[in-house]
């Protein structure tokens, strides 16, 4: 009994240890390290980790610690790891990326008035008085991809939507500006299960129904690959174009030569600091989530006493406009929700090169 | 519509017809035999840049002493301590979970392609162009199902498969070497299933659980077959003809449920496979008592 009772006494003598000091602000991060999605995950928590490290340099008012947990681009590892992050951990805020892991984040950090920056399609994420959503929002990318689409002289489209929250939203979106607009016409839809690996039915099923000057895609890392690889073997060309979907993988040997439309995303100085750190290129979300984390503590350092008030913080956060970031100028609106640009951009070598460049 | 369900279903039906071939002597599911195909497209991916194509043999080599390996130092010891099918089902549900780690660590968890040098041979048809890495997927599958059924039916060593298959009390019992045969049945299902990882890395690429999607389809296209390596070759057709017909009649997110109702409908049909007739009601207990009976 007193052995039983001095282990006990050990644990607890060792969880006070661990315990962060009330000067301490604890973020939390909930991001995909393993599985299809992992390379979007890792740039995410080094960005967050740059940022961080950059702040921990300074002469700073409060100490700030991140924790960052995978959840494998799953739902309810989500809801499981923010819900630790907020009720055990004590974490002032949490961050996610995708709509996957996002909608599930913001009730629970809304409920524990913890802050929630996202970076994940859909206006969801961003509901509620707690939650923050910054990336170049749907109608800002749909309207630059018609506008672009017209501009090159495309007459026909078809959709290849892959059947989750962000693309089905997303290229219902372009649909119905497609179809107001109608000065292109729409050959076919075609909605497909994420893990989707045989897309030649799906390509001759629409070439059945007429031949589209280009085909756009929307799913998720590696539905475009295996798109353009099919497309080049059932048409023997790839006119491909996409929102984001090219710099979401690494393997882009099959999307040479091809625009398509990126989402306010890393500057070249960003770029190139975060590879010259981590010897890997970031993806979409990593420059967002370094702004992230930086206009956080940035709000933070605004306090006045060591008892941080998340709302002050919020208001804070809401009051941001025409800031420069790693994504570019940007403004936060009255949702919470980051506005940005996206830009036309082609791939070269590679690399995601803007077209006016 | 056709030449796509040949192209997709030989797939299915290559890793049908060796887990067919396996189930016959080691009677579980051996969810472990996905982790082979996935090795075969992974040591694609590590040694064809460095030898060439005389990283094939290595390649080869190395998926059969993988499964070999499960076999002799995993599955066979469990096996003669009395370890249930359920069990063995476990293990090698945990054997394939420990491939697919160690494989997130070595190469990440990124989508990879063994490159599309392979893609730009195409064949024109006429009426569709087929690539090269299809053709040999087309080409492997009629030699798996030639091969397969030769040494079934045309060698001692088929007659000793088919003898543990139908009764393994009474195999043992006429002398055959149960774990042998299992080790050489082993080694042939790793080089079936070995080289056509290495056409998967080629076609549709690879990323660390494409293990268990390619295995998930083989079985169902086994099951809706029936126990012969023909039938196993006829179900994965079906499933991938019912697969395409939902593509192409109704919208591409149902392809899945099409096909699955499809299957139930089928199974609920034929319970036994569409291409086997009822079995005939002698359990091999009743064998083993008339062989006995026999003897005296």
């Amino acid at each position: 009994m007193k052995k039983l009772l001095s282990v006990l006494c050990a644990c607890l003598a060792l969880t006070a240890c661990g315990k962060d000091d009330a000067n301490t602000v604890v973020f939390g991060a909930s991001l995909p390290l393993t599985g299809n999605m992992a390379h979007i995950g890792v740039s995410a928590k080094n960005s967050l980790e740059m940022a961080l490290n950059e702040w921990n340099k300074k002469d700073t008012k409060f100490k700030y610690k991140l924790l960052v947990e995978d959840d494998a681009f799953e739902a309810k590892k989500v809801a499981s790891i923010v819900n630790k992050f907020v009720n055990v951990d004590h974490a002032k805020a949490v961050f996610t990326v995708f709509s996957i892991g996002a909608n599930v984040a913001s009730p629970i950090a809304q409920n524990g008035h913890a802050i929630h920056m996202t970076c994940a399609y859909g206006s969801q994420p961003a509901d509620g008085f707690y939650n923050f959503n910054n990336i170049t929002q749907y109608d800002n990318q749909t309207d630059l991809m018609l506008a672009e689409l017209k501009k090159r002289g495309i007459k026909s489209i078809a959709l290849l939507v892959s059947n989750n929250i962000g693309s089905t939203q997303q290229a219902e979106i372009l649909e119905q500006k497609i179809k107001k607009d109608k000065k292109i016409k729409l050959i076919g839809k075609e909605i497909f299960n994420p893990g989707t690996k045989d897309f030649k039915m799906i390509i001759e099923k629409i070439l059945a129904h007429g031949t589209p000057d280009i085909f756009y895609v929307d799913g998720i890392t590696p539905d475009a690959n295996l798109i353009a690889k099919y497309l080049k073997e059932t048409t023997g060309k790839i006119n491909l174009t996409t929102i984001n979907d090219f710099i979401e993988t690494p393997e882009r040997e099959n999307f040479e030569g091809l625009w398509f439309v990126e989402s306010a995303s890393g500057t070249d100085e960003f770029n190139a600091q975060y590879e010259q750190q981590y010897g890997d290129q970031v993806y979409l979300c990593g420059a967002n989530m370094y702004d992230n984390l930086n206009l956080l503590i940035e709000a933070y350092e605004q306090s006045e006493t060591p008892d941080i008030d998340n709302d002050a913080v919020v208001q804070r956060l809401l009051n941001v406009k025409n800031k420069s970031g790693a994504i570019g100028t940007f403004s936060i609106d009255e949702n919470g929700i980051v506005q940005s640009s996206a830009t036309v951009k082609v791939i070269k070598k590679g690399k995601a090169i803007a077209i006016d460049k | 519509m056709l030449l796509n369900t040949l192209i997709i279903g030989s797939g299915y039906a290559i890793v049908a017809m060796a887990f067919r071939l396996m189930f016959s002597v080691s009677p579980f599911f051996n969810l472990a035999l996905g982790a082979s195909a996935a090795l075969g497209a992974y040591l694609g991916y590590s040694l064809l840049p460095m030898f060439g194509v005389w990283a094939y043999p290595l390649i080869l080599f190395g998926v059969i002493l993988f499964t070999w390996t499960q076999e002799a130092f995993i599955y066979r010891p469990m096996r003669n301590a009395g370890a249930s099918p359920m069990v063995l089902l476990v293990v090698s549900l945990g054997v394939y979970t420990i491939f697919e780690s160690v494989i997130h660590l070595i190469f990440g968890p990124q989508y990879q392609t063994l490159g599309s040098a392979m893609d730009l041979t195409q064949f024109n048809l006429g009426f569709a162009h087929l690539p090269l890495v299809q053709l040999i997927i087309i080409i492997l599958g009629l030699i798996s199902l030639a091969g397969i059924y030769i040494l079934l039916q045309r060698t001692f060593l088929g007659k000793e498969i088919r003898a543990i298959a139908g009764c393994p009390e009474l195999a043992y019992t006429t002398g055959i070497n149960i774990n042998r045969v299992i080790i050489i049945v082993s080694i042939v299902v790793g080089a079936i299933l070995g080289l056509y990882g290495i056409c998967v890395g080629f076609d549709t690429g690879m990323e660390p659980t494409m293990g268990f999607n390619i295995l998930f389809k083989g079985m169902i296209g086994a099951i809706i077959g029936g126990p012969t390596v023909l039938a196993a070759y006829l179900g994965s057709m079906i499933l991938a003809l019912a697969e395409n017909i939902g593509v192409w009649f109704f919208a591409s997110q149902w392809r899945d449920l099409i096909a699955f109702v499809i299957f139930i409908l089928l199974l609920w049909l034929r319970p036994n496979g569409i291409f086997v007739r009822a079995p005939k009601k002698m359990s091999c207990e009743f064998k083993l008592t008339k062989s006995k009976g026999n003897k005296k």
